[in-house]
């Protein structure tokens, strides 16, 4: 059942990602959800598609100001997504229909959920760490 | 007959008694699982701080010199975590709910105990 | 395909000017009489016709999903928990049930049943909760108070097993915390029973009320293809004829109690009424079958030791619409991340694609048949 839960994860290269995504959309395969985990040096985007109760995800490692395609031009659905991670981790997805300029979470201090900002400016200076607000709005 | 059915509950509503109690005079007695406090049984702590530090919402305060063992009722979310993991046992779940009236004014929502320094003291002193 | 269009794109960044000639643009929400929790839209409008809508979230985003790096794996099931107030404890369910797959820690049989049965519980609360939000919505006052009436029998029956009234609190890592005895359950059931009565009722005039049906048929159509190709889950993509319900994945008990996927083919508002409605009867019917096949047994079993290193997904099926779960672990007591995709957040696009087309005095008709979850959304 465990199985069938996590379904498969299939790590692809970025370059790929655009037409790995269109062959499953022809095929049939529903988008289910987007998923990011930050890391120090970046991030990784799981991309999950359904198809009736069966589960694959495309796994693409993307390094700190890498661009990354949108996939909203094959799936619209995903622009809530995609506008979330660019928000929460500062992983830069270029191209999405339905762009909210970094408006979803409007908040002082952006990239709320990256791992490298932080990591980047505590490195510098680490007395700023927690008065960096203002430096480490980088989302706004 | 889409217009019978509500007929049938609004002639009910009218010939039957209000579905609400007379709230706070008559009130439902609390089911015996219910989670309605968290309550101390204060000469048994021994302030190790083993529920202050599990609590997710950071209500209860437990104070080393003078000891001392607090809760915030507005700030606890009774999940009951502090009573699984109370070595002594002297943390309980209370199934009645407090009351609104009783946190009226500011300080009496916070349930404190403090163990005066003095070296005879031994019993809670409420505040 | 919101934003796709080139022309409500325009509009929305389109100088002051330009609204004279343009689409009027009409803020809704975040604060609106039909709106529970805060959403908005910028609705571009021509005459009374809704070309488009743009929604923004991002109110009430309370970092929870954060949070899971500085707690212990087993006590975050209580912040998961309070996710949202009314899917409360699938989401704590969710939590341990992708933590249990990571453990590799199968769970009793008896926990099994209970959460089928709590499950359930919650869906019929939640669909009661929007049967009232719904008709009073549409100006029903008489009906919201027999819904929201009905959803206390239902509540108290939550409060009396689980031990809290919403936030139900009996999820843990490992099984359930409480173990209701048969006499309890069996009490419960017969309080169900009267409530079954009183739902039947309910959904009779509900979705038989001539004014109501005139307000939600034809409104707010959704294609199957579009429903799909957007994401849409739960009631919102069944009432459009895909027959999808995570409940067939068999997770809890689900597999040996089995049920049936509601399925309509309208794609209006009525249609997810109706599916709505169903689902509330089936709910009761599967209650009554966990109670009687509920094996007797221990309710949970120790989650002893660290988390291994990995990562595992859960899928359910909230009142809401599937939602899926996602847990990393680094080997230590604290999770890496912990990330949930509420049913809210697929269907945010799904109901901009609702509103096309309609008239502005249907678009909170439409919004209240999506059965938004905002605090779920944003987490």
């Amino acid at each position: 059942m465990t199985e069938q839960h996590n379904g498969s994860i299939i790590p692809i290269e970025i370059g790929a990602l655009l037409p790995e995504t269109d062959a499953l959309r022809s095929a049939g395969w529903r988008l289910v959800q987007v998923l990011c985990v930050g890391s120090a040096d970046g991030a990784e985007l799981s991309y999950s598609f359904g198809l009736d109760l069966e589960m694959r995800s495309l796994r693409v490692t993307v390094p700190a100001e890498t661009p990354l395609p949108s996939v909203t031009a094959i799936y619209p659905g995903a622009f809530l997504y995609e506008n979330e991670i660019r928000d929460l981790f500062g992983v830069r997805i270029e191209r999405i229909a339905g762009d909210w300029e970094g408006k979803v979470y409007d908040v002082a201090m952006g990239k709320l959920f990256s791992k490298v900002s932080i990591k980047a400016i505590s490195s510098e200076d680490p007395g700023a760490a927690t008065g960096g607000a203002a430096s480490m709005g980088g989302a706004l | 007959m889409p217009l019978l059915p509500m007929s049938r509950v609004i002639l009910k509503n009218f010939f039957s008694r209000p579905a609400t109690r007379l709230y706070p005079f008559v009130v439902r007695p609390a089911f015996a699982e219910s989670r309605g406090r968290i309550a101390i049984d204060y000469p048994q702590c021994i302030h190790c701080g083993a529920c202050a530090r599990r609590c997710p919402a950071n209500a209860i305060l437990v104070g080393k010199e003078p000891k001392s063992w607090r809760i915030d009722a507005f700030a606890c979310v009774t999940c009951g975590l502090c009573v699984k993991v109370c070595p002594k046992k002297c943390l309980r779940m209370d199934n009645e709910r407090p009351k609104s009236a009783d946190f009226a004014d500011k300080d009496s929502r916070v349930e404190s105990h403090v163990t005066p320094p003095a070296p005879e003291a031994g019993g809670p002193n409420g505040a | 395909m919101s934003g796709q269009d080139k022309r409500v794109q325009d509009a929305a960044h389109a100088p002051r000017e330009d609204f004279v000639k343009g689409p009027t643009v009409i803020p809704f929400g975040p604060q609106h009489p039909v709106l529970p929790e805060p959403l908005h839209f910028d609705l571009l409008l021509e005459d009374e016709k809704v070309l488009g809508a743009i929604p923004q979230i991002g109110y009430i985003h309370r970092g929870l999903e954060l949070l899971v790096e500085k707690r212990d794996f087993a006590d975050y099931v209580h912040v998961a928990e309070r996710i949202c107030g009314i899917c409360s404890f699938m989401h704590g369910m969710g939590y341990c049930e992708a933590v249990e797959s990571l453990l590799g820690l199968p769970i009793p049989d008896r926990a099994r049943y209970l959460r089928t049965f709590w499950c359930e519980l919650e869906r019929v609360h939640s669909h009661l909760l929007w049967m009232g939000l719904a008709a009073d919505a549409l100006g029903f006052e008489s009906l919201f108070m027999a819904a929201w009436r009905t959803r206390e029998l239902v509540l108290d029956v939550a409060e009396e097993t689980a031990g809290g009234r919403v936030i139900f609190g009996s999820a843990i890592v490992g099984g359930v915390s409480k173990d209701p005895s048969d006499e309890t359950l069996a009490r419960c059931i017969k309080a169900l029973a009267l409530a079954r009565e009183e739902v039947k009722r309910l959904s009779m005039v509900m979705l038989q009320n001539i004014t109501v049906r005139h307000r939600l048929e034809g409104v707010g159509v959704l294609s199957a293809d579009a429903a799909y190709a957007l994401g849409a889950v739960g009631p919102m993509l069944r009432a459009s004829g895909r027959a999808y319900d995570a409940r067939s994945l068999g997770y809890a008990a689900y597999g040996e109690i089995g049920f049936e996927t509601v399925v309509e083919t309208a794609g209006d508002c009525m249609a997810r009424a109706i599916v709505r409605a169903r689902e509330i009867e089936q709910s009761f019917a599967i209650m009554d079958k966990v109670v009687a096949a509920i094996p007797a047994g221990p309710v949970s079993v120790p989650a002893k030791g660290m988390p291994p290193k990995g990562e595992s997904f859960a899928r359910l099926e909230q009142p809401r619409g599937e939602v899926v779960y996602y847990v990393r672990s680094n080997g230590t007591r604290n999770l890496e991340r912990f990330r949930v995709r509420t049913p809210t957040f697929a269907n945010v696009p799904a109901m901009v694609e609702a509103m096309r087309g309609s008239s502005l005095a249907d678009v909170p008709t439409i919004v209240l048949t999506i059965d938004p979850c905002i605090s779920c959304t944003e987490r």
